[in-house]
């Protein structure tokens, strides 16, 4: 284990004179400049030797004096909250640099990510195809040269006779009843088994990271809660704590705790979400009907305490936006209670029925080094032995006056993921109650006054939240004026589906379900509407649409 | 005691009978399994304010989706055998029809004479997951085509309990009609009693056959959208799910049939035995939600795995049992 | 198990006390005749541009296009006069989010003329709020002064103002 001392004195003495510039803010983020050439070798040392992890590549333009690319490195399990950026100045005319990927494979869908939003290339990247635009677009995406007789990389879906099923393709998506939101699994099918599959994502893109860099901080407070339907007090979060780094200012303990609150509810909810959603994928309808029966009642704690189930609009720069009433915090104790035995009471039904276990044992297994290898987080990593937290590696808001263990499993397959879900559940739980007593116990302003963004001490933060299904990243780079300049989301679901193509080799289509759901995808927050473009027509309608559709059946 | 009409109008009502205990059962199952997962259902008594849009009651509910459907349009993919995709529902509902008319319902069977009931009742019903293997492998759809071959995996899976203790039945009551089975259990005790091990293995053979969890393997719409009949739309799949309704309430008939001397209790007149017949199908039928309601569903070779040992070794013994009895029967009774 | 927890809507709802506990919910909106004086905060700072003001001769109209709302409760908490509120009537759906039978909230306040040009200046409830409230922060030794030249200032409009200015003898480096 090295220390963050030793990390920099490496890195000063691989790169020499090759590192322009040093920086470190007080959140303990460290940034060097240094020369394209050299980012692979630092990927090494930091990945290789320092143990770190690469979390995200942004690319951020700065309009004349070219492209920044920044790799994102969290170091964390040296001392909390340490990350180091790595950028790196690409100039306007020849915006090129060596893939980082092969050194660390978890950050090619990133780079891909990026080579989509700018004009970034990053070469000898193993997989350059597009992730959110269709195959067929043209790659790099040049508009006057748009050929939709060219197809690249996809096949449509065959008809399927009896004769020729030797090695059948078969579409899990768009629009699959496994699947809650849209996504595409091209898999190829020998019999039942699977030996190949690929994944196709961008069916809910929104353009969200857009949308952030035109509106003011108070409304992408908004904005970033609903990014997704399911962690919407985790954007939140992370947003606000990389606005709150920008801004120099400490929001005060009661906000803390009631913002650990809403965030651990929300863990809760979304967790029972998940069971259900695991068991209907394995076919037992009352599971998901019970678990979902336990989960309104923390949407009742939701509503009676901020005014709308999801979406709770709590945080805002500063704090919360109204504080906890004596009465409120009664009832929420005494819902935890009760709702604290009907989880337990789940946890029986799933560990002891038979048909159960059968079908989540030994099914999608991910161990350590693949983990690692892949870039996995939340309980997906942690199901794989790898002690993987943000709360506790990098803590935000009421964390560290918390008591609570981080729950991990060695089992690496969709029971470990199970199991460690439903022992979040009952942390989380105890979080709650730990912070519902404090809150009784002390008073306090709920917020403090936001600072004019002219006035912020940094020009550019990251905030980091670990969401019910991963590490949470947003990078906002600020220019002094009231509206961001650059947002960046790296979202926990990004890292996880990239995962799927490798888990569902191997096992059957009966198995492809729940080895999907056991990662918990959020295709919401995985993308940020299509539009057909024909270019000999221009855009195609709607109504030109339903007639091809109805050329192919009678 | 019992009308013995051969004639057409008596078919015919037995036909009509039967399709509707089929609706009811359905509705059964329906509710129960939402009671179940505290849920609702369809109600059986509207709340008032909407008795004048939705009737009293929606006992019949799964009869009023059927004419929903019977009267939408049905799109055929273009490149699926047209004749072949829509005869498949046809073969279904002809071999139902058939068989609906060869099984004794409380007491009541036009081809009472016919001796060999039992057996053309048995291949008859072979003509359901036929329809459905055809039906999907034309469809030209890929879920279709794995849906066929999950359909005629699980029918090897289930028919060798259900044909053992079927005949085992046969066996013990030395006849190969339902109607003299029934007569025989009447002179005796039910069959349930005497051979609660066959009982056993063709209540489970039938959990299997009807698509109920957990084994509703070919239609696990998580996995392999609807299965053969993921292309079937509007009056098509109104004729399959007519054929469903048929087929649970010709899969219960001859359950109560074989095990439960078919309702009849001597001593009581003719009204009352149809009673106790739909009690009886109504208790079976909750059972069936019960084990339907409280599993997820087994993957194809799961669920032939478990086929082959728990309902199979049952038939197996109930076959053995039945020997034995027969044996001790005549060594004791007679001998 | 077997209690079922649904309700049978919309036959049934909620039972009383269990919504009345419950008036946070971030509903439709009302706006409070007496108290809203139009002066448009929440419209400027409304998260997605649901709230619109028009203006026309005799009078400014704040609408809001409840299927544009997100709900998120930022006009009622910024309104200076906490004149809006959110009710907690939640069963707001509609066909279409645009045309005329969507469902709106309007609030319609008069505009005051101005005595120079005839345009419309500012609602004329808003200039009294104004008026009361920097009375009541300036400080007491200039409060005369400033209550003079509020009565001369409210009567035109910005560019009136502007061309008057030297006559009236309100310039900006007037320290009060």
């Amino acid at each position: 284990m090295v220390s963050s001392e030793d990390m920099l004195a490496g890195l000063r003495e691989r790169l020499g004179p090759d590192l322009t510039s040093q920086s470190k803010d007080p959140e303990n983020t460290f940034t060097i400049n240094t020369r394209k050439e050299r980012v692979r070798e630092v990927a090494r040392y930091l990945i290789g030797e320092v143990q770190g992890r690469l979390i995200h590549v942004s690319v951020i333009d700065r309009g004349l004096d070219g492209y920044e690319v920044v790799y994102h490195y969290s170091l964390d399990h040296l001392e909390k909250n340490l990350h180091i950026n790595v950028k790196v100045l690409l100039p306007a005319d020849e915006p090129e640099v060596e893939s980082v990927s092969l050194e660390a494979p978890e950050s090619s869908w990133s780079e891909r990510e990026m080579m989509e939003f700018t004009p970034v290339r990053f070469i000898n990247h193993p997989d350059p195809r597009h992730l959110w635009l269709p195959h067929e677009w043209p790659n790099p995406v040049e508009s006057e040269k748009y050929n939709p007789v060219e197809r690249n990389g996809v096949l449509p879906p065959q008809a399927t006779y009896p004769k020729n099923s030797e090695a059948s393709l078969i579409p899990l998506g768009p629009y699959h009843p496994l699947l809650i939101e849209g996504a595409y699994f091209r898999v190829k099918f020998d019999g039942e088994e699977i030996t190949d599959a690929d994944v196709k994502l961008g069916w809910n893109h929104r353009g969200i990271m857009k949308l952030f860099e035109s509106r003011s901080y108070t409304r992408g407070v908004s904005l970033a809660e609903r990014v997704c339907g399911i962690c919407n007090v985790t954007h939140t979060t992370a947003y606000l704590n990389a606005v709150e780094s920008l801004s120099g200012i400490e929001i005060p303990d009661r906000a803390r705790y009631i913002r650990t609150l809403m965030a651990e509810l929300e863990r809760v909810h979304s967790h029972l979400l998940w069971l259900g959603v695991a068991g209907d994928l394995i076919g037992f309808k009352t599971l998901f009907m019970l678990s979902w029966k336990v989960r309104e009642q923390v949407l009742d704690v939701f509503e009676s305490v901020t005014g709308s189930r999801r979406a709770p609009a709590m945080n805002l720069i500063g704090g919360v936006r109204k504080d906890v009433s004596s009465e409120n915090i009664k009832k929420t104790e005494r819902r935890l209670g009760g709702m604290r035995r009907e989880v337990e009471r789940l946890i029986d039904i799933t560990y002891n029925h038979p048909v159960v276990r059968k079908r989540l044992q030994d099914i999608g297994r991910l161990d350590l080094a693949a983990a690692k290898n892949a870039g996995a987080v939340g309980p997906t990593a942690r199901a794989s032995g790898w002690k993987l937290d943000t709360r506790s590696s990098s803590p935000y808001a009421a964390y560290e006056y918390a008591t609570w263990d981080v729950v991990t499993d060695g089992g690496g397959d969709a029971w470990a993921r199970t199991i460690v879900r439903l022992k979040e559940i009952l942390v989380s739980i105890d979080i709650s109650t730990q912070c519902l007593e404090a809150l009784n116990h002390s008073g306090g302003p709920t917020s403090i006054e936001p600072v004019d963004p002219k006035d912020f001490k940094l020009s550019e933060a990251l905030g980091k939240a670990e969401a019910p299904r991963g590490e949470l990243v947003y990078y906002i780079v600020s220019d002094g004026t009231n509206i961001p300049h650059s947002v960046r989301i790296r979202t926990p679901s990004f890292r996880n589906n990239a995962l799927i193509p490798n888990l569902l080799k191997g096992h059957t289509l009966a198995d492809a379900p729940i080895i999907v759901g056991s990662i918990d995808p959020c295709y919401s927050c995985t993308d940020r509407t299509v539009i057909v473009q024909d270019s000999r027509r221009g855009t195609i309608w709607k109504t030109a649409l339903i007639d091809l559709a109805s050329v192919r059946s009678r | 005691m019992t009308p013995t009409v051969t004639s057409f109008e008596g078919a015919l009502l037995l036909l009509l009978v039967s399709f509707f205990l089929g609706v009811l059962y359905s509705y059964e199952v329906r509710k129960i399994s939402a009671r179940l997962q505290s849920r609702r259902g369809p109600w059986l008594l509207v709340p008032k304010s909407l008795r004048k849009t939705l009737g009293t009651t929606r006992l019949f509910q799964p009869l009023y989706d059927i004419i929903k459907l019977l009267y939408k349009q049905s799109i055929i993919p273009e490149t699926a055998r047209t004749r072949l995709f829509k005869t498949a529902p046809l073969i279904a509902l002809t071999c139902l029809g058939a068989a609906a008319i060869l099984t004794p319902l409380a007491g009541y069977s036009p081809f009472a004479s016919f001796e060999l009931s039992l057996v053309a009742v048995l291949y008859l019903l072979l003509g359901v997951p036929l329809a459905f293997v055809l039906g999907g492998a034309v469809s030209s759809s890929p879920w279709g085509v794995v849906g066929s071959q999950r359909e005629a995996e699980l029918v090897l899976a289930y028919e060798t309990p259900f044909v053992i203790g079927v005949f085992t039945v046969a066996v013990m009551a030395d006849t190969l009609s339902i109607q003299s089975i029934v007569a025989a259990q009447i002179s005796r005790y039910p069959y349930l009693l005497l051979n609660p091990f066959s009982a056993a293995a063709v209540f489970l053979a039938i959990v299997g056959k009807l698509h109920l969890k957990p084994f509703d393997i070919p239609e696990a719409e998580v996995e392999v959208v609807a299965g053969p009949m993921t292309e079937y739309s509007g009056r098509l799949l109104g004729l399959i799910e007519i054929g469903k309704v048929l087929f649970t309430s010709i899969s219960i008939s001859l359950f109560i049939d074989l095990f439960l001397a078919g309702g009849m209790i001597p001593e009581l007149g003719y009204p009352l035995v149809a009673l106790i017949f739909i009690l009886e199908g109504f208790l079976v039928v909750s059972l069936i939600t019960l084990v339907h309601t409280l599993n997820p569903r087994f993957r194809i070779d799961q669920a032939f795995r478990w086929y082959l040992k728990v309902p199979t070794l049952l038939s197996a013994l109930g076959l053995a049992w039945a020997y034995s009895l027969r044996y001790l029967h005549t060594a004791i009774l007679w001998g | 198990m077997l209690k079922p927890v649904t309700v049978n809507y919309p036959a049934e709802r909620l039972p009383d006390e269990f919504t009345k506990t419950l008036e946070e919910i971030r509903g439709k909106h009302r706006f409070d005749e007496d108290k809203c004086v139009g002066c448009g905060a929440c419209s400027l700072v409304c998260s997605s541009g649901a709230i619109t003001v028009s203006d026309s001769q005799d009078q400014r109209v704040l609408k809001v296009e409840v299927a544009r709302c997100i709900f998120c409760g930022r006009c009622r908490d910024i309104c200076p006069e906490k004149g809006l509120e959110l009710t907690s009537e939640f069963e707001l759906s509609q066909t279409g989010s645009r045309g005329e039978d969507c469902v709106k909230v309007e609030q319609k306040i008069s505009m005051r003329r101005c005595e120079g040009c005839g345009r419309p200046t500012f609602p004329t409830k808003q200039i009294d709020s104004v008026k009361t409230r920097v009375l009541d922060k300036i400080d007491p030794s200039s409060k005369e002064t400033a209550s003079r030249d509020l009565e001369v200032y409210v009567k035109y409009c910005l560019d009136c103002r502007r061309t008057r200015s030297y006559a009236f003898n309100i310039h900006p480096r007037k320290s009060y």
